[in-house]
């Protein structure tokens, strides 16, 4: 009964302990985002994002071609919103299709949040592709589907001489 | 009035759940083979699974790589009535998309066709079970590779993604081979098939003339 009523004692101090720490007072900080859709070559890409609880903002982020991340600062647009703030960036124009890694890092003094996301910048679709693309790309074609079926011929030939011979 | 978009989703669910499960099966076959060869008697229950296995992977993975060709195709039709021909042809990820299709597609027929010749006994020698095996795991992975294309195709992105990126792969440029590459290819592998075929029928004949003088 007695060590029952000190585990009683410990769990209640232990709760208590915990409620009244500074990081359970700290508020939560959350990050609203939805990656853009719309990236073309040759245009900056606008990234908003609602963060909660936060002071500041940066983004890291990197395209196919980058060895590392690079460091955008998120500028807060002192626009309200679903109870936290709007911060905004704009990531580099892209001079060729590729896709965007990107994480959003909210902090205050108290801890951070990290959310990743990526997004894909496609040539706008009326460039669309010349007679000349169109010209190599069905020679990938002819080659693939020669390289593929002659190896598939190989292999039709290597089995029937493996089976007829173990067959005898 | 069914968007075409829907029916193209349906067909593309099809012929993926075919061959996956066609390369499922076939992973199966091989490893059910595998302990039946090397540690067949070391537990006499994984002996009666690898045996139970086998039996059944064999046929299901045949049923599920023609039925999934025959959805290949049928997707292909369903895909070209759900766009415009200006925009498929406008948009270099479909020709990525159409060109791992054709690939792969090609990799499954083959290995219908290997399947439909020399029946199962395609698995009783090592090495012609191990390349049909290769062929048609080859085809899933390309099938992979090929959904994930249209993922981005559809502006949703893929699982893969993180995959991708890691190593390198960049799903938005046409991929093309440049055109000397292309030519070399395209005449050099059918060369090379041919030089093979001679050589093996060569050795056949060789050995069925040895068999002949030793009766």
């Amino acid at each position: 009964m007695t060590r029952l009523a000190a585990l009683l004692v410990l769990w209640v101090a232990a709760t208590l302990a915990v409620a009244a720490s500074p990081a359970a007072a700290q508020p939560e900080i959350t990050i609203v985002h939805t990656p853009p859709t719309d990236a073309v070559l040759g245009q900056q890409v606008y990234i908003a994002a609602i963060l909660t609880g936060a002071t500041a903002a940066t983004v890291e982020w990197r395209n196919s071609s980058m060895a590392a991340d690079a460091v955008a600062p998120m500028t807060n647009l002192s626009q309200p919103d679903a109870g936290g703030w709007v911060y905004a960036a704009y990531l580099p124009a892209q001079a060729t299709p590729t896709q965007i890694v990107y994480a959003v890092n909210a902090s205050d003094a108290g801890g951070s949040a990290r959310e990743s996301y990526f997004f894909s910048v496609s040539a706008p679709t009326d460039a669309g592709l010349t007679p000349a693309d169109q010209g190599v790309w069905v020679l990938t074609m002819i080659a693939s589907l020669s390289a593929v079926s002659s190896t598939i011929a190989v292999l039709y030939m290597y089995t029937g001489r493996r089976i007829g011979r173990e067959g005898r | 009035m069914v968007d075409p978009r829907v029916i193209h989703s349906i067909t593309i669910e099809m012929c993926t759940g075919f061959l996956l499960l066609a390369g499922a099966a076939v992973f199966v076959k091989v490893v059910s083979d595998w302990w039946m060869r090397n540690l067949r008697g070391k537990a006499a229950r994984l002996d009666r699974w690898a045996m139970a296995a086998s039996r059944f992977a064999e046929p299901a993975s045949y049923f599920a790589l023609v039925a999934g060709v025959l959805a290949t195709f049928l997707s292909i039709v369903t895909g070209s009535l759900a766009w415009s021909f200006e925009d498929l042809a406008a948009s270099g990820i479909v020709h990525n998309k159409v060109l791992i299709t054709s690939v792969s597609q090609a990799m499954f027929i083959g290995a219908v066709v290997l399947r439909a010749r020399y029946r199962f006994e395609i698995w009783m020698n090592r090495g012609t079970g191990g390349f049909y095996a290769v062929l048609v795991l080859g085809g899933d992975a390309l099938m992979t590779l090929q959904n994930s294309v249209a993922g981005h195709l559809a502006g949703k992105g893929s699982l893969l993604d993180e995959v991708l990126h890691a190593l390198n792969i960049d799903t938005h440029p046409m991929w093309v081979f440049p055109v000397w590459a292309s030519v070399v290819i395209a005449v050099g592998f059918p060369v090379a098939a041919a030089f093979v075929g001679l050589r093996l029928r060569g050795m056949s004949r060789r050995a069925r003339a040895a068999a002949t003088d030793a009766a």
